[in-house]
């Protein structure tokens, strides 16, 4: 007797689990790529890399020699701020919360409202942009070749000491492509290392992208965790983001903007393009029923329910994405 | 004596004749040779004028030929392939095939932008081809800038006086590149 009720327990078992294998995307959606990507315009060598992060890190790249990139990408802040705004946003109206950098050599929009489409595009405007370093290119070209130390630098990148736009946003350019995301629990899982993450954040992964549950994965896909697109998610900011740059009657762009990655979050935010929130739980709870429910919300935003289990199960797996602070070692500044 | 002097006299008068009647059957031949030749050149223009009016048959559409419908569709974040060359007239229709929804819009050759609506999974969407369409026709979405479909539409729908009007030169080395269907080539390329 005791015998036949273990046979059935171990036959629903069974069941239950190719049904829950059935369910789940395949793993080889979510595999890391072997390789950076760049383009051939702008071929990623060690040289340029190497450059690059010692203009990411100089902040005689603004006006006041006070500011660098690294800055508000710091390596310490997930190459993000840890700020609801950025430095010196008080006062900017619809100011955006400063994004991260990592895995940025994949991204195909950049900026909140996507209005660079390469990384060369994207490096012009922090240092042009008034509230952040507000300097012009001609000045920093000017400024960069009074500096001799930068001419070996630009020497062993590019063949020759001259000193021009092209070659620093190429060289910025190439150094942020070199900033990958570590290798997180889910990436061993992934690979088919089937202790890398724990059973709550398997089943974490199911909430994750079940279609009736939080379906997180209808714009959180891929390998980063993102799908480099446009959706308004319903909150009450009044910025237009992607709206602002497509013609105003393509209503699903109002209050657009770029979904972010999930990877190697901060576990206390701030999160969303406003920084408006912190914690998971509030991130959760905004998706499951406060979003505001205007006309250019997402059709992929659905109301859901999710238990107490559920949620936690959801945010494990959340934090089973995290590889860990990417550190460097900052550059010497060139005399 | 009589008869000899009439002989002789007759004779350089069949002689005449004998050489009338050489000429006109040289003039004949001429004659005919000329007409034959006239013929052939004839030939070689009605075959070539047809050439220019019965080879677009394949490409350009008769007032007779109904539309086409043609089907796209949509997976996560791209078009699967396209199968099919659209023609002026003929109607698209775009499937998501996705779990996530979509926004198509159609950028026509002169920049106009023309939006089908949002799409939600499982839903189909339809585009028609403008009927003067000529050029590089572009489907986006508005949401996913990733997903981009270039469809070409060669018109063909010209009467053969304005077809000529716009016919190119090809160079031999167009020709030796593999146009010498040259009605064809001249037809695509219009």
């Amino acid at each position: 007797m005791l015998f036949r009720h273990l046979v059935l327990i171990v036959s629903t078992l069974m069941v239950a689990n190719t049904a829950w294998s059935a369910n789940l995307p395949p793993r080889e959606k979510f595999k890391r790529p072997d390789s950076i990507p760049a383009p051939l315009s702008n071929p990623l060598t060690l040289e340029k890399a190497t450059l690059g992060k010692t203009l990411f890190f100089d902040q005689r790249l603004s006006r006041s020699g006070g500011m660098a990139c690294a800055t508000c990408h710091s390596p310490d802040q997930r190459w993000s701020d840890g700020r609801t705004l950025p430095l010196q946003a008080e006062g900017v109206s619809n100011a955006r919360r400063t994004p991260t950098v990592l895995n940025s050599a994949w991204l195909s929009a950049l900026m909140w409202d996507g209005r660079a489409s390469t990384l060369e595009a994207q490096a012009v405007l922090p240092i042009t942009t008034a509230h952040e370093m507000n300097f012009d290119l001609a000045s920093l070209v000017g400024r960069l070749q009074q500096i001799e130390g930068y001419r070996p630098l630009f020497t062993q990148a590019f063949g020759d000491d001259s000193i021009n736009q092209q070659r620093i946003t190429q060289a910025l350019a190439s150094f942020q492509r070199t900033l990958v995301s570590n290798p997180a629990p889910f990436d061993r899982w992934v690979d088919g290392d089937e202790q890398a993450i724990s059973e709550q954040a398997k089943r974490g992964f199911v909430v994750f992208t079940d279609k009736n549950k939080a379906n997180c994965i209808a714009c959180h896909s891929s390998w980063r965790f993102t799908d480099d697109s446009f959706h308004d998610i319903g909150l009450p900011s009044k910025d237009l983001g992607r709206g602002a740059k497509v013609p105003a009657q393509v209503t699903l762009m109002q209050h657009a903007f770029k979904t972010p990655s999930l990877r190697d979050l901060s576990i206390a935010g701030p999160y969303m393009h406003d920084g408006s929130m912190r914690g998971l739980k509030t991130v959760i709870k905004h998706y499951k029923s406060e979003a505001n429910q205007r006309e250019s919300l997402s059709k992929d935003i659905q109301k859901f329910e999710l238990t107490e289990l559920e949620e936690s199960d959801l945010i494990a797996f959340i934090q089973s994405l995290d590889g860990g602070a990417l550190h460097i070692q900052a550059p010497a500044m060139p005399q | 004596m009589m008869v000899k002097k009439q002989m002789k006299m007759q004779m350089p008068v069949v002689k005449t004749i004998l050489v009338t009647n050489r000429s006109v059957m040289n003039i004949s031949r001429k004659l005919s040779a000329w007409i034959g030749m006239y013929a052939l050149l004839v030939l070689l223009a009605l075959y070539l004028a047809s050439c220019s009016v019965t080879s677009h048959a394949p490409l350009a559409r008769n007032a007779s030929d109904t539309p086409a419908s043609h089907t796209m569709t949509l997976s996560d974040h791209e078009f699967a392939p396209v199968n099919f060359v659209p023609r002026p007239g003929d109607t698209i229709t775009i499937r998501n095939r996705s779990d996530i929804s979509h926004s198509i819009y159609v950028t026509y050759p002169d920049g106009t932008m023309v939006n089908l609506g949002v799409q939600t999974p499982g839903t189909t969407v339809h585009w028609q081809v403008p009927a003067d369409a000529t050029g590089e026709f572009v489907l986006q979405c508005w949401i996913h800038p990733i997903i981009r479909a270039n469809l070409l539409v060669n018109v063909a729908n010209m009467s053969p006086s304005a077809a000529k009007s716009v016919l190119p030169k090809f160079t031999r080395q167009e020709i030796l590149d593999g146009r010498q269907n040259i009605c064809s080539s001249r037809n695509r390329r219009a």
